[in-house]
């Protein structure tokens, strides 16, 4: 099989894992190729809406574990493929070169053992960073089950590591991925975070201490493919970021594989429920919002047709209006409708100006769903409609295609 | 009222430094924008070659305070078309210096909000040159070059140069848009002009891999041609090898054709 053939094999395999963040690292240029910055670049968009930013692949989709979510576990009767180290190597500089990539986003199934596995993909790592002295960004998946000593050896040349917690409950993981322990899954999580927090304080004491994974690490949790709730996902999410220091937990919509297996829902999951996991993800870590405030044992599953934030001042009706010339910046949040980023430019403008209506409007804040429910130094007729019982209606999405259309967009960024 | 002619920001800025030390007040000049006319006058001309130093670098203007965030604002905003830049820049320079210190916080303000506007879409024109430019390898006699053609709305390689620099440090580049040029020697960065897109090199080997690894990455399960075209628009595609594989993949979909790593099972 040729390199091409391969890539399509092993590039088509790694396509169901949602991470493409190649952000949180600044390195400057120091004679080697490449570089990162804070922000990271979307290099292209595929026909999905999602963003390609890394040369994202698979080492190998053969696998020894038969998780029954996974295209690629033991018992699934697909082409299988693997690279070498050099192969890998060689794509990703010549792609970094054109462009087309920011780095390498390095999986695998697993061959042979977790250690074996982990040892190929870090020795792809160690060849791009001494052999090419290659700076741009570098993500490897942590094998679960793979040794303390490897992620030690991973975590010295890749800028992110992530160790994937798979499914919301230990439960749903015992089921549907028998070769995995829940439990080893965090025990690697734990490591990692307690390596990068160390490394982190080195490097603040001497510049030339050695950077640990200085982008963090991030986790995937596969949704739709067990009964498990929106309010098992997320406190799950909620305790992983608190725990492990995560920076970012991604949530993928379980799509039927081919050959599935019985277990296994038969029609994908809808994609606006993964949207509205990211925008009440987004809550939790940016907001101020606390996980009861969003689900509750009564009603464990978000609104599919309102964003989580909406939904909420919807039930708290009491807590508004608030006054946008007033309230404090943790009471501006909670409007439906108004961002971090407008919310900063709130508090500053009003240092100089009273704040009325149109200036909201020039800030861009979605007006529809904010008006209802703040005060303004100006007269605010939709006030009127707070307490009124078509409130739902008016505040929601004048058409469904707009959700969908966001649904892509939120994987990157769960603004509201 | 007083005339200038102003085309570039180094030109607006020596100008504005004039107008304020004299204390001409905004509404008694004009300063009309000539890039369009310059590129006219220059067009087919060689030479125009210089070393880039990035905006953010210059010195602040003397005896007056300005904050370091206008000026910023100012390198981004002269590389825009709108032909009243110069002006409203001039303005808020003004403002600035006579008793309104603080005027850029108030983002609603008729002047800051069109700078900010004008800010944005440059800004977001950069990224999408960071994103977007996709090189080419060509063989010299004298070793390789990667060639790039990307076409940006606006004038943006004073903003886009030390990134690229900073990258592709290792090996020689050139990056070529309409109106201007960069070029890595690997040892400066020139800005020169601009040139037309029959000067894109011929396609290698590698574009081929990337395309079907392109194509390998769809999911017909999340199809959403309108999401990707608002992040990727039409007008880019020409330049981008990858979008080739676009039609075909949306069709094999509509037509109800299994994926690839389907098909090929067993």
């Amino acid at each position: 099989m040729d390199v091409a053939e391969k890539l399509e094999v092993l590039g088509g395999a790694a396509k169901y894992d949602a991470s493409c963040a190649s952000s949180g690292v600044r390195r400057s240029h120091s004679g080697g190729l490449g570089s990162t910055t804070p922000a990271g670049i979307c290099h292209s968009f595929t026909p999905d809406g999602r963003c390609v930013s890394l040369l994202k692949i698979l080492y190998t989709n053969h696998c020894i574990f038969d998780c029954h979510y996974c295209v690629n576990r033991r018992s699934s009767p697909i082409r299988r493929a693997q690279f070498t180290a050099a192969e890998v190597v060689r794509l990703t500089l010549e792609f970094y070169r054109r462009n087309y990539i920011e780095g390498l986003f390095l999986s695998s199934g697993i061959l042979r053992s977790p250690d074996y596995t982990m040892e190929q993909l870090t020795e792809v790592a160690r060849q791009l960073r001494q052999q090419h002295a290659f700076r741009g960004y570098i993500h490897l998946k942590a094998i679960p089950h793979c040794s303390r000593e490897l992620l030690a050896v991973a975590g010295r040349w890749a800028d992110r590591l992530s160790v994937n917690i798979e499914l919301p409950t230990p439960a749903d993981l015992a089921r549907l991925a028998p070769d995995k322990s829940g439990v080893r899954i965090e025990a690697s999580m734990q490591e990692v975070c307690a390596r990068v927090q160390s490394a982190r304080a080195a490097v603040r004491e001497s510049p030339r201490a050695i950077p640990f994974a200085p982008a963090g690490q991030s986790t995937q949790m596969i949704i739709g493919a067990t009964p498990s709730s929106d309010a098992d996902i997320l406190t799950t999410a909620a305790r992983l970021y608190h725990e492990h220091q995560l920076r970012r937990v991604y949530y993928s919509a379980f799509s039927p594989v081919p050959h599935a297996d019985p277990q296994l829902p038969a029609a994908p999951v809808p994609l606006v429920r993964e949207h509205r996991l990211y925008q009440a993800d987004w809550l939790l870590r940016y907001y101020g919002f606390q996980v009861e405030e969003l689900v509750s044992p009564q009603a464990p599953q978000l609104d599919l047709e309102l964003d989580p934030k909406q939904a909420w001042a919807l039930r708290h009706r009491d807590r508004f209006p608030v006054d946008v010339n007033r309230a404090e910046r943790e009471e501006l949040w909670r409007v439906p409708g108004l961002g971090v980023r407008n919310v900063q430019r709130i508090l500053v403008l009003r240092r100089h100006q009273a704040i009325r209506l149109q200036d909201l409007r020039r800030l861009r804040v979605a007006l529809r769903r904010a008006q209802p429910f703040v005060i303004t130094a100006d007269h605010n007729p939709a006030l009127a409609r707070l307490d009124g019982t078509e409130l739902a209606r008016t505040v929601q999405p004048r058409q469904r295609q707009l959700m969908l259309f966001e649904t892509s967009q939120s994987v990157v960024s769960g603004e509201l | 009222m007083e005339v200038h002619a102003v085309g570039d920001f180094e030109r607006w800025r020596t100008v504005a430094r004039a107008l304020l030390g004299r204390g001409v007040p905004p509404a008694d000049v004009d300063l009309t924008d000539t890039w369009q006319l310059q590129r006219q006058l220059d067009f087919g001309a060689a030479g125009g070659v210089e070393a880039v130093e990035p905006p953010a670098r210059v010195a602040p203007l003397p005896q007056f305070r300005v904050p370091q965030k206008f000026l910023r604002v100012a390198g981004t905003v002269a590389g825009h078309r709108a032909p009243a830049r110069w002006n409203v820049l001039y303005r808020v320079l003004w403002r600035l210096t006579h008793g309104a210190p603080k005027v850029l916080d108030i983002v609603t303000d008729d002047d800051v909000h069109c700078l900010r506007q004008w800010q944005h879409q440059v800004r977001r024109d950069a990224h999408r040159t960071k994103a977007f430019a996709r090189f080419r390898r060509v063989n010299a006699a004298d070793g390789d070059w990667y060639v790039a053609w990307h076409r940006p709305d606006y004038r943006v390689a004073r903003l886009v140069g030390p990134f690229f620099r900073d990258r592709f440090a290792a090996h020689r580049w050139s990056l070529l848009m309409p109106d201007e040029a960069l070029v890595w020697d690997q040892q400066v960065l020139r800005i020169g002009p601009g040139t037309g897109p029959s000067a894109t090199p011929r396609e290698d080997d590698v574009e081929l891999l990337w395309v079907r690894y392109y194509a390998a990455l769809f999911n017909p399960d999340r199809a959403n041609p309108r999401g990707m075209r608002a992040q990727m628009p039409v007008r880019y595609w020409g330049t981008l090898p990858e979008t080739r594989a676009i039609t075909s993949l949306l069709r094999g979909r509509v037509a109800g054709r299994i994926p690839p790593d389907a098909a090929r099972d067993g």
